[in-house]
């Protein structure tokens, strides 16, 4: 039993040495970068100048007085008359 | 010395004669045959009150008592009783009395029946005309109007006490205006322009009926025409009417041709001129507003005694007094004093156990009592017109103020808005003036012409188109 795990072992590590291998990394030496050749996909949704929107005001009507009829003035020449 | 001894026989025979015609009841006949009408009008209307049958007679006699003295004698009168007199002149008062309770149906009922001879036919056709105006029947009114009118006119021409000549001249003036304040009611102010343009200039209502004129040009929007005709009231010759409509009505016609600066001015005029006026007479008012004779007296002082008057206060008692009320009351207050002097003497000349002394004693209790109606009645109407002017004002300077807060207003929208009014205040140009064929033009020198009063126009161009307000760029 004891010979059985040990040459289990032995084998496993035997499998984990011939699995490590060399990796060697290579990196660019130049990047280039045209910016003028970027584009942004979207939409513009800010105004082109700057301005204020009027807001809302309330404005109240004022009823400016205005004659109807000259009731008033017939009472008064009649009361005045006699 | 005959002739002394035959002088003092004739007078005591005068004297028992005077002493027999007074029996030991009154007698409204021989009051009125020695002239007491107005004790005779009180006797009679006691009189025809108890009884159940009326005698035809009597009723002529009233009628006649009635003319002599004054219909405004029977307003004390209880009104079943006076309802119960099928005399021309008590349906009149009656008809008149329901007429300012607005109780039109009954007013008519009465009125109707008033003949065309009489005394007050033209008044009714006035009160009727003005009731056919209200319940919208245009023909009624029209015929009333005309009637009213036309039968004032011919009376006017025909009588000549001068009291009754005002009377009938003022009322076919009345007659003649009611005509065109109803057009202007049922909104046809053109019309309404038309028919004020037929007055007479010289006519006591003129110069009130220019305010009434320049409103119906106002509302067609004819602004410089109505401007016109208020500037009227600057000349000299109507320095002493007092119309503070006719500022407001300045200041609302300058504010719809936008010309807000023009109006700022009016408004401030207004508070200027007005306030130390209005105060001082309210406190004339305030001071003897409990008095039952001040106004009166107010009323028929002399321009002497006015001089002594805050200036305001006199003018104001001036444009009052004209009124013809004042001028028939005081008729008939002379009248009722006359009377009761008259018969005071006769009273105090009879014999202390004469049988008419009670019935006589009574009638000069009426009388006085009659004179301070009199009296009353003037010095309330006086006071009544004083209060109604200072709270008129009040009230127009309200509405001023809403003018101004409405200028304001529209100064800053423009200010918010970027804006500004078209053009600043010019002269004016002749190109804005509107008249018709029937109007002339005659350009202003400064001097005011009696004959071109009423006719003047404005030539002020509508300031209320905006422009974009440019702000100069820096350098």
């Amino acid at each position: 039993m004891k010979n059985k795990l040990l040459g289990l072992c032995i084998l496993v590590m035997s499998g984990t040495a011939l699995a490590e291998e060399k990796v060697i990394y290579q990196y660019k030496k130049y990047e280039k970068f045209d910016l003028g050749d970027l584009e942004v996909k979207g939409q513009l949704i800010a105004p082109g100048d700057l301005s204020v929107r009027e807001r809302d005001r309330r404005r109240f009507e004022l009823d400016l007085y205005n004659r109807t009829d000259f009731d008033k003035n017939i009472k008064h020449d009649i009361q005045t008359l006699r | 010395m005959k002739y002394l001894v035959l002088l003092s026989l004739i007078s005591q025979l005068a004297w028992s004669d005077e002493e027999v015609k007074w029996k030991n009841r009154a007698e409204a006949e021989v009051l009125a045959q020695q002239g007491f009408v107005f004790a005779a009008l009180d006797v009679q209307v006691r009189k025809l009150a108890k009884q159940k049958d009326l005698e035809s007679s009597d009723l002529e006699l009233l009628e006649d008592l009635i003319m002599k003295t004054n219909v405004e004698a029977l307003e004390d009168y209880d009104r079943k009783v006076l309802a119960k007199l099928p005399v021309a002149s008590v349906q009149f008062l009656l008809g008149r009395e329901a007429w300012k309770e607005k109780k039109s149906k009954e007013a008519r009922q009465w009125l109707v029946n008033v003949p065309k001879w009489h005394r007050y036919y033209p008044e009714a056709r006035f009160l009727l005309a003005d009731m056919a105006a209200d319940a919208g029947k245009t023909g009624a009114r029209e015929a009333f109007e005309e009637q009213c009118q036309s039968v004032a006119a011919e009376r006017a021409e025909e009588v000549k006490s001068p009291v009754l000549k005002r009377y009938y001249t003022v009322l076919s003036e009345d007659c003649r205006a009611l005509r065109a304040r109803k057009l202007y009611k049922e909104g046809k102010y053109q019309e309404s322009v038309d028919t004020y343009s037929k007055i007479d200039k010289r006519s006591y209502k003129w110069p009130y009926l220019l305010l009434e004129k320049a409103w119906a040009h106002y509302n067609i929007q004819d602004y410089n025409r109505s401007l016109g005709l208020l500037v009227t009231y600057k000349s000299p010759l109507l320095s002493s009417y007092f119309l503070p409509e006719a500022e407001i009505l300045t200041a609302l016609g300058y504010f719809r041709m936008c010309l807000y600066d023009d109006a700022l001015v009016v408004i401030d005029q207004f508070y200027n001129n007005y306030k130390p006026r209005t105060e001082a007479l309210e406190a004339m008012l305030n001071t003897h507003k409990d008095s039952q004779t001040h106004f009166y007296q107010l009323m028929y002082m002399t321009a002497e005694q006015r001089k002594k008057l805050h200036p305001f206060i006199a003018q104001l008692a001036t444009q009052v007094s004209q009124r013809p009320r004042f001028a028939l009351d005081r008729s008939a207050l002379a009248k009722v004093k006359q009377e009761g002097d008259r018969l005071a003497r006769v009273f105090h000349g009879l014999s202390s156990q004469h049988q008419a002394r009670a019935w006589m004693q009574e009638s000069m209790k009426q009388l006085e009592a009659m004179k301070e109606n009199l009296v009353g009645r003037i010095n309330y109407h006086a006071k009544r017109d004083m209060f109604a002017f200072v709270t008129n004002v009040y009230g127009l300077s309200e509405e001023l103020f809403k003018v101004k807060l409405e200028i304001i207003s529209r100064k800053k929208d423009l200010v918010y808005g970027s804006k500004r009014l078209v053009s600043d205040r010019g002269r004016g140009n002749f190109d804005q003036v509107k008249r018709s064929r029937f109007e002339a033009f005659w350009k202003f020198h400064g001097a005011f012409w009696a004959d071109e009063l009423g006719d003047f126009s404005f030539g002020l161009e509508n300031n209320c188109a905006t422009v974009r307000k440019e702000v100069p760029l820096e350098e």
